[in-house]
């Protein structure tokens, strides 16, 4: 069986074509996770995996008209943030991917001239898997990305998990480019403060 | 004038996206240099992106939605056959 990992997109593509069905099982288990994420963070989680599975049929269909002019990954990315989108609309759920929340101006840990009060604590582990290596903290990250602004764990995903390209987050959360660094800069940083509050008290 | 501890914080996550460049990246790194909480928060904030990549590429497949779509992927790979050979 053909490993995805040594072949050219262009290969893939051909082999998809002609209804590799092992390898399209690995295709589908390789861009899960990145699909599951971006579909998760604008749809919520309760329909992200039928968003996720409607995403795949589209993506299906149209694949004989895929020219390549992205990367398959991004290709389907798009795809499904695209069919998340339109399910939230449905949803009536209300689109406030755009909605700015900030309270950075008013952050404790600098002092009045923008110098650190309250640095960062030295982390044990330098590398995701060390970090990872204490379930509770994977867990605890989980867990504090659900109470991020929508908006900010949109941008998030798209970015961290889906591997987007800035230039496609404006054109799917709707916002420019300097918002969209705003967005991505709160995220990593609440991030950031969950994994040093817990490396000081080994508490979430 | 080098750029304040709060904008090289708001830098640590631009950079990670788009490098900086010219007298932006002298600048930023002339700081960083200079202040060891900012090299810190830096190395964590990357650090942090790199976690939630790595954490978000461990989720395995809902077997129901993997099982649909290979029927739909059989499905549709088998009417373009059928059409090829009429």
């Amino acid at each position: 069986m053909a490993e995805l990992s040594t072949m050219s997109e262009e290969q893939i593509l051909k082999e998809l074509l002609k209804g590799n069905e092992a390898l399209f099982q690995q295709v589908f288990s390789q861009y899960y996770s990145s699909m599951q994420s971006v579909a998760y963070a604008i749809a919520g989680p309760v329909i992200a995996d039928e968003v996720v599975q409607e995403a795949w049929v589209s993506a299906l269909k149209a694949l004989p008209k895929f020219e390549g002019r992205s990367s398959l990954k991004s290709w389907l990315i798009r795809i499904v943030a695209n069919e998340a989108k339109t399910r939230r609309r449905k949803e009536n759920r209300s689109v406030s991917l755009e909605a700015m929340q900030d309270s950075w101006s008013t952050d404790p840990r600098f002092s009045e001239n923008s110098g650190w009060k309250n640095p960062s604590s030295q982390w044990h582990g330098d590398t995701p898997e060390d970090l990872l290596s204490a379930d509770e903290l994977r867990e605890c990250i989980e867990k504090n990305m659900q109470k991020l602004p929508e908006n900010q764990l949109a941008a998030l995903r798209l970015r961290d998990s889906g591997g987007l390209s800035m230039d496609e987050l404006c054109n799917i959360l709707e916002v420019s480019s300097s918002n969209v660094r705003v967005l991505l800069h709160r995220a990593r940083d609440k991030v950031l403060r969950v994994i040093d509050h817990f490396q000081v008290t080994g508490e979430c | 004038m080098l750029p304040n501890c709060k904008q090289i914080a708001e830098q640590a996550s631009e950079k990670i996206d788009e490098p900086l460049t010219g007298m932006a990246w002298f600048k930023h790194k002339v700081h960083v240099l200079m202040c060891k909480h900012c090299a810190r928060y830096v190395n964590q904030m990357e650090l942090s992106s790199r976690t939630i990549t790595t954490m978000d590429s461990q989720v395995t497949p809902n077997q129901e939605v993997k099982k649909n779509v290979e029927e739909k992927y059989r499905d549709l790979h088998c009417s373009d056959s059928s059409h090829g050979t009429k």
